[in-house]
């Protein structure tokens, strides 16, 4: 009897376990070759505002990408599946779930052009972990947004006021309750919600990290805005969803394309991928399909404002995409207490070596979580700051494009036009935006050539000593000829010769970048000049 | 004096004027290429640890053992080298204690037919195994879901008979608690042991299972007591020690 039991039950696990997962379904992406018979109105399917953005950025406003999917195509296709879950207008796509023989029958279909699976986990980019205690959580909640002179956006009047930021998340649970978010309420200042996850437009509960991220954008708690674009307006979409990892990508690319068309000015996410589903190598801002959905997105006049990731201490090390994208605004963060480089924030450069991040903001801050307020850090968090930091950039320039605000995001950083993999070009200021920068107009240090070594002398009466902080930080680094990063530093000085390069050091037709006190200079051996 | 105070001078002055370096990262350093070795890479190695339960399957030659007081504890290193997306191959090496359990009833045979309150026969044995693996599904540099076919041999480094008895509290003065014994150079068992192994798993996670072709008592010993053997099969859960 026992002997039986044993071959009906022991032995066919194996076996069916090796049928079940060939016979499981997954999900797919499918993509046509055309969209031959689609027809399209811009002004029926955009908002007013996606119509005025494109119109700005000079964008035709009958772009092929922007035309409905061919629903005979889908028709057909959902005959073969056993659901048709997302339409990509941008990619002329849809996913279905379906198994190994449906996808290989969907494949004959003479205008199916390819066929990719969807297998991905996204990373909520909160580290749950806190272990700074020394500092109140109310200095706190001011250095957030004031590390960004973000009184001075105020003060002349820039709060977000008539820009659209959409947010994707987890989950928003209590943004409708809570009075961190009151004035967005009473204000109807949120403008739509939906839940791409559940197909629903509730989006007020789940995962409380999308509200967290919002307190960082336009929050405001004991007299004070957590964020900076507390008069944003704001477009809720719940894309992320720890259950269901598979769906999430395709989640995150219909809720690209349902921002647009709701007239999104900034999309702030905090999504990433990394090594479940892509290699290092893959990181090159154009393999992953989220990298590619957001370069388009800013083809169409947006800017993708995304998370680096918090892997900077972890085997992974590098960035996570989308934050690969060349056109997206990458975001690390800075430690509030040393003011440089936060050990989680993930590094770049990208696979290209294409400069990542762009810009930092502080990663660890007092958010607002679904029943109280939390100190957090996340890269996540860094990046709903310089969300809320783009809109009012944006409202005291509205002129501008989306790529020619995202330059000069840039060159607000505090270290422009210095850069390096860790700090971007530093922390954006407003006062860049509001004409009060002040810019130091003498040169903060020298370098001085002797017995084959370059020194870095700074000036000696810069150097303050105060006890407890370390705000003497000279940022260098050694760029090869062709003008790529070798090897970067940040150093705490405490005398006149900062630095001592021998000259060999520094490769042929390469040069050394430094910036101390608002002040960049380039060092160049070839000419043996300062630039 | 002097020759003290000076050393301490410069080393205070070197620390206290020194630069503190906050950050340095060299870019060279960072690997963009295929990487030769990871869970998903070419090359992968693997620690790992497993506990399989030994399964009796009651049948009349087979030694009746505790089901659930009976298993194999392993401890061992593995090695994987990626073919394909889905097939690669490997070996491993490993420290395994299994331990059977023996039922103590009036049918009891092996080693002996004297009854004890507990009685054990444990192999120490050291294994060396051959597979070859099945992925399923895209993936990055993660392990995914599998299944692994193969096969295992090894040598037993020591085997105990182990028994416990309690003595009867009521005959002092030989009273003596508990008789626990380990009995060794045991001339019943055979030392070489292989058979078939099979696992599925998602990346750490693993269903492990393995089925005994080998006899654990001799040739010889069998010719005196008739063709017994211990249960054959095995199954348990497997973690995966890598990162």
């Amino acid at each position: 009897m026992q002997k039986i039991y044993f071959k009906i039950f022991i032995l066919p696990i194996f076996l069916f376990a090796f049928f079940e997962l060939n016979a499981q379904t997954h999900h797919y992406w499918v993509f046509f070759k055309d969209k031959k018979g689609s027809t399209f109105n811009p002004f029926e399917y955009f908002d007013a505002k996606a119509i005025e953005r494109r119109i700005k950025s000079d964008i035709n406003l009958y772009d092929s990408t922007d035309f409905p999917v061919n629903q005979v195509y889908i028709h057909k296709v959902s005959e073969f599946v056993e659901s048709v879950n997302v339409q990509s207008r941008w990619f002329n796509a849809v996913s279905v779930a379906a198994d190994k023989k449906q996808i290989n029958k969907i494949k004959t279909l003479h205008f199916v052009k390819d066929i990719q699976p969807i297998i991905s986990k996204a990373v909520l980019m909160r580290n749950p972990y806190d272990t700074l205690i020394s500092h109140s959580e109310k200095d706190l909640l001011y250095l957030q947004t004031a590390r960004m002179q973000a009184d001075t956006f105020w003060n002349a009047g820039f709060t977000g006021k008539g820009i659209k930021i959409a947010v994707f998340d987890a989950g928003f649970p209590n943004v409708n309750k809570s009075p961190v978010f009151a004035h967005l309420y009473r204000n109807k200042q949120i403008i739509r919600t939906y839940d791409f996850a559940r197909k629903k437009e509730e989006v007020y509960s789940h995962n409380e990290h999308g509200t967290m991220v919002l307190s960082c954008i336009a929050g405001k708690t004991n007299g004070r805005y957590m964020g900076l674009a507390p008069d944003a307006q704001f477009l809720l979409a719940r894309t992320e969803v720890s259950t269901e990892p598979f769906s999430e990508e395709e989640n995150w690319l219909a809720a690209m394309e349902w921002a647009d068309k709701n007239g999104a000015d900034i999309i702030s996410s905090s999504l990433a991928y990394t090594y479940h589903r892509y290699y290092t190598f893959q990181m090159d801002g154009h393999t992953s399909l989220v990298a590619k959905a957001a370069n388009m997105a800013a083809g169409k006049g947006m800017i993708v404002v995304n998370a680096m990731g918090n892997d900077g201490d972890l085997d992974w090390k590098i960035l996570a995409t989308p934050a690969d994208a060349d056109s997206v605004m990458s975001v690390g963060a800075i430690n509030p207490y040393t003011d440089f480089h936060a050990n989680f924030s993930s590094y770049g450069p990208n696979a290209n070596y294409k400069r990542k991040p762009n810009v930092v903001a502080i990663g660890t801050v007092i958010a607002a979580g679904k029943n109280k307020l939390q100190k957090v850090k996340g890269t996540s968090f860094a990046t709903p700051l310089v969300a809320g930091f783009i809109a009012c950039a944006w409202q005291s320039r509205p002129f501008l494009t989306n790529m020619q605000l995202f330059d000069l995001i840039e060159q607000s950083g505090d270290l422009y036009p210095y850069y390096d993999y860790a700090h971007g070009y530093g922390v954006p200021q407003a006062s860049f935006f509001t004409g009060t920068k002040t810019l130091p107009v003498e040169a903060t240090f020298n370098f001085v050539v002797k017995n084959n070594e370059l020194i870095v002398q700074v000036d000696k009466n810069l150097i303050v000593h105060k006890k407890g902080k370390m705000n003497n930080y000279l940022y260098y680094n050694i760029k090869d000829e062709n003008g790529i990063i070798q090897s970067y530093w940040l150093i705490d000085v405490y005398q006149k010769d900062a630095v001592i390069l021998d000259l060999s050091e520094i490769p042929e037709n390469g040069s050394v970048t430094v910036h101390f006190k608002g002040f960049t200079n380039v060092f160049n051996p070839a000419l043996n000049t300062n630039e | 004096m002097r020759k003290v105070l000076i050393p301490i001078f410069i080393f205070f002055s070197i620390n206290t004027f020194s630069q503190t370096v906050l950050l340095h990262q060299d870019v060279r350093k960072l690997d963009f290429q295929m990487p030769s070795s990871g869970p998903n890479y070419k090359n992968f190695h693997q620690l790992y640890l497993n506990y399989l339960l030994i399964i009796p399957m009651n049948e009349d030659n087979e030694v009746e053992t505790n089901m659930g007081k009976s298993g194999i504890f392993t401890i061992g290193w593995r090695y994987k080298r990626k073919l394909s997306e889905w097939f690669a191959w490997g070996t491993g090496l490993s420290y395994a204690n299994a331990q059977y359990s023996i039922k103590q009833n009036a049918a009891k045979q092996i080693p002996n037919n004297i009854l004890h309150d507990k009685e054990k026969l444990k192999y120490n044995n050291v294994n060396l195994e051959a597979y070859i693996r099945f992925n399923f599904g895209k993936r990055g540099n993660i392990i995914g879901k599998f299944i692994d076919l193969g096969g295992y041999g090894g040598y037993a480094m020591t085997v105990k008979h182990f028994y416990e008895d309690a003595a009867d509290k009521n005959s002092p003065p030989s009273y003596a608690g508990k008789i626990k014994v380990n009995e060794k150079d045991l001339s019943y068992v055979n030392h070489l042991n292989y058979g078939f192994i099979a696992r599925m798993g998602v990346n750490r996670w693993v269903i492990s299972a393995s089925y005994r072709l080998s006899d654990l008592l001799s040739d010889d010993y069998k010719a005196m007591v008739g063709d017994v053997y211990f249960p054959r099969l095995a199954i348990g859960l497997e973690m995966g020690l890598h990162k």
